[in-house]
């Protein structure tokens, strides 16, 4: 397949001006100015802007079970479950439902919710495929957690710990030095976490979640991605000298970016410091419908936010927090070619469409309604 | 006096003045028209320069909960759901709405100058909706009107409040008849008020509950129904057997329906969109209905059931009915005019004519369509009371 000059976002933030790409057994094979074969399909991006596929780098879709009442992806029987792996509840039909393709989401980092301290494994996916097997891009690419209220309102309920926030960074300190509790995978993947080499998810929201979970990570080397952060822009001064990324939360349900006065120029600034910042649909409790995606965004970009900024929150940024950016993220070759072509700039303007959504190379969604 | 000149206006009434003028005088547009500097030289007053803006009556989101709900943190509160009886036609809420909510400030710091603002849905009538601007210090002195509607809610809300304290309705086919015979009920109260009047009768005792909805079944007052996907056929049953005005509010589905819905004469409210989907209520949430409701003449609002979703989304709304090909124009149609005929008021709010109030924004780009345009000054009555240079 060859898509023939498009304004190619890289997802670095650069963009290249009517390039081609040429796609070959699902990888990018080159991308270069007017590539002759005349054997591959063409799909004509003349004035198009062409994107990596977008990634959602921590998300509910899939593993909610929408249909019961009693979720798939929080283990609410206690509150350190580091052996739960989000696998076991990714439901393909599910995800499918949504359809987050079609606003050009092509890898979610599926991951248990906000309910349990330490709520369990997470795993990256496609977005489209035959079932959960083929979706499936990495299986462990963090550990995910919480210390956001929903923590104490399933424990501190049942009069069971934790019912403060004291309890919480107790037992996640706990978590993180009586490693011997644990069976071996799960000592190994504690190691992983305090060394450095696995990601470590927290949803933190408020600004003394936030500065809670600096002080208890210090003394290690730990890679923290701090999931919500509604409040994170009070916080960023704190982070120098630590490895800290940014999953900012849904910002519209519930009015949440506005209570929170999030300030999300002063968090752009930070990313364009080349801190690996990026957003999700999926707010406290679960996650948005798709076309808030772009809504969110857009509210990056209006506060003033640089549009290079917002293409590397949608795709390089999220693909380095999930530790796949050598294979997704940016359109280079030798990755993987998950593509999404728009006629105008979605971040720019509202009439704006997906033309063609691609994923390994294939052609999975096209606004002419051919589904291959 | 306060004048606009140099601006774009999009009237809303059928009309852009590529290049206008507008004159303000006690909170009211006392002149819109064409630039003309001869004309213009006539009027005295504080001038603002509107070179390369756009300006827009203010917005209207007519289904909303702003001041009377808020599930952040730290002030968790519900005074629009009295869920302590099924039928609570004489709820106000402007009695549960607090005009020191932020998100009355979020709302005109966004465009959004009136909200009309319902009791929630954990009732099946659920009480009177009244219509408000959002900037003041007073709730009855910001109001426009009260009451605007009655609002009635079909489906999952009020089955989930009753059903799970083993109470009616706790299914979807009770709900009908409690609406039909506490209208029934109202229909014979009437008669005998009637009949006491010509002395044929002992008046019947003051039911405050059945005086809520005598002015629906005189049709002077809508009922506003809380309706998605199949419920819709309730919806049009119910109303049509006692011939009433009804808006269908939050409509999701509207495409699989769209015949019933244009024989029906309704209106629709259509939002909050962004929800994911499910089986049942969120199956179908289709804004692409938006633009054939309004090519079939269906009187078309948009709602982003604040705070359930933040009000100046508002914007992303009808941004989104944008992308899925409806003209811009006709968007903004539906976050002005259209909810101000819906909540009856159009003489009042709703576009940019001489007579009206003067609820104007200015903006640099042109909302819903550029996602950056900047939201410069709100005026509300005249005064403006939101400046962008100002924060």
């Amino acid at each position: 397949m060859i898509i023939r000059n498009g304004n190619i976002h890289i997802g670095n933030g650069k963009v290249l001006k009517d390039y081609d790409i040429l796609i070959d057994k699902g990888i990018i094979e080159r991308i270069d100015k007017n590539i002759m074969d005349e054997n591959k399909e063409i799909i004509d991006a003349g004035g198009k802007q062409v994107f990596p596929g977008f990634i959602d780098p921590v998300s509910s879709f899939g593993s909610m079970d929408i249909s019961f009442s009693m979720k798939d992806n929080n283990e609410i029987s206690n509150p350190i479950t580091p052996e739960c792996k989000i696998k076991y509840s990714f439901n393909h039909r599910e995800i499918e439902l949504e359809e987050l393709y079609k606003v050009g989401i092509t890898t979610i980092g599926a991951s248990p919710g906000n309910s349990n301290i330490i709520g369990g494994q997470m795993a990256a996916y496609r977005t489209y495929g035959k079932n959960s097997n083929t979706m499936l891009i990495k299986e462990l690419v963090g550990m995910k957690g919480s210390v956001i209220k929903n923590v104490k309102e399933i424990y501190g309920e049942r009069k069971s710990a934790p019912m403060t926030r004291m309890g919480i960074f107790a037992e996640l300190e706990s978590f993180l030095k009586n490693r011997l509790e644990f069976n071996m995978e799960v000592q190994s993947i504690v190691e992983d976490i305090v060394e450095g080499k696995l990601p470590l998810f927290i949803t933190a929201n408020e600004a003394m979640e936030i500065n809670g979970l600096i002080n208890l990570i210090k003394e290690f080397n730990i890679n923290l991605v701090i999931v919500g952060g509604y409040q994170a822009h009070k916080c960023l001064d704190n982070f120098s000298g630590l490895n800290i990324s940014l999953v900012i939360g849904e910002l519209i349900y519930l009015t949440q970016g506005r209570y929170n006065e999030t300030d999300l120029y002063k968090i752009g600034k930070f990313e364009e410091k080349g801190n690996p910042v990026s957003f999700t649909l999926t707010g406290d409790y679960s996650p948005s419908g798709k076309v808030k995606y772009l809504w969110n965004g857009i509210e990056f970009y209006k506060s003033g936010v640089s549009r290079e900024s917002l293409t590397r929150m949608m795709s390089l940024n999220p693909a380095k927090i999930l530790g796949i950016d050598h294979i997704l993220g940016s359109i280079e070759e030798g990755k993987i070619a998950d593509i999404v072509i728009y006629d105008n700039d979605p971040i720019e303007t509202y009439n704006s469409r997906v033309e063609y959504t691609i994923i390994n190379g294939e052609i999975v969604y096209s606004r002419e309604g051919e589904r291959c | 006096m306060l004048i606009i000149k140099n601006a774009k206006i999009y009237t809303m009434a059928d009309r852009i003045i590529d290049n206008g003028y507008i004159v303000i005088e006690d909170g009211k547009i006392v002149k819109v028209d064409d630039y003309n500097n001869e004309d213009l030289s006539k009027f005295q007053g504080e001038i603002i320069d509107a070179n390369g803006m756009v300006v827009l009556p203010g917005l209207i989101d007519c289904h909303s909960h702003v001041g009377g709900m808020n599930f952040s943190e730290r002030r968790s509160i519900d005074d629009l759901n009295e869920m302590t009886n099924n039928i609570t036609a004489d709820m106000e809420a402007i009695y549960g709405v607090d005009p020191q909510s932020q998100d009355f400030r979020y709302a005109y710091e966004s465009g959004i100058t009136t909200l009309g603002i319902t009791p929630g849905s954990g009732n099946v009538i659920c009480g009177l909706v009244f219509a408000t601007k959002t900037y003041g210090d007073n709730i009855f002195d910001m109001s426009i009107k009260n009451p605007v509607a009655l609002k009635v809610a079909l489906g999952g809300n009020p089955k989930r409040t009753y059903g799970d304290r083993k109470l009616s309705p706790s299914s979807r086919m009770a709900i009908p008849s409690i609406i039909i015979d506490l209208f029934d009920k109202t229909e014979r109260y009437m008669k005998d008020k009637e009949a006491a009047q010509l002395g044929r009768k002992d008046m019947p005792s003051y039911d405050k509950n059945l005086e809520a909805i005598i002015p629906v079944l005189k049709k002077e007052m809508p009922l506003k129904i809380h309706c998605t996907q199949f419920d819709t056929m309730t919806a049009i049953e119910i109303t049509k057997r006692f011939d009433l005005n009804f808006s269908l509010d939050h409509a999701w589905g509207a495409s699989e329906y769209m015949e019933e819905i244009v024989d029906s004469g309704c209106s629709i409210v259509f939002g909050p969109v962004g929800s994911i989907k499910s089986f049942g209520e969120a199956r179908l949430i289709d804004i692409e209905s938006v633009a054939e409701l309004d090519n079939r003449g269906v009187l078309t609002a948009l709602t982003t059931d604040a705070p359930i979703l933040s009000i100046d989304s508002l914007i992303h709304h009808a941004g989104e009915a944008v992308r899925s090909g409806l003209e811009v124009e006709r968007a903004l149609k539906m976050i002005t005019i259209n909810p101000a005929k819906i909540l009856g008021l159009d003489d009042r709010i709703g576009s940019i004519e001489e007579g009206k109030d003067a609820d104007i924004l200015l903006f640099q780009g042109i909302p819903a369509y550029n996602t950056n345009a900047k939201l410069i000054n709100t005026i509300i009555n005249g005064e403006v009371v939101f400046s962008f240079n100002a924060i």
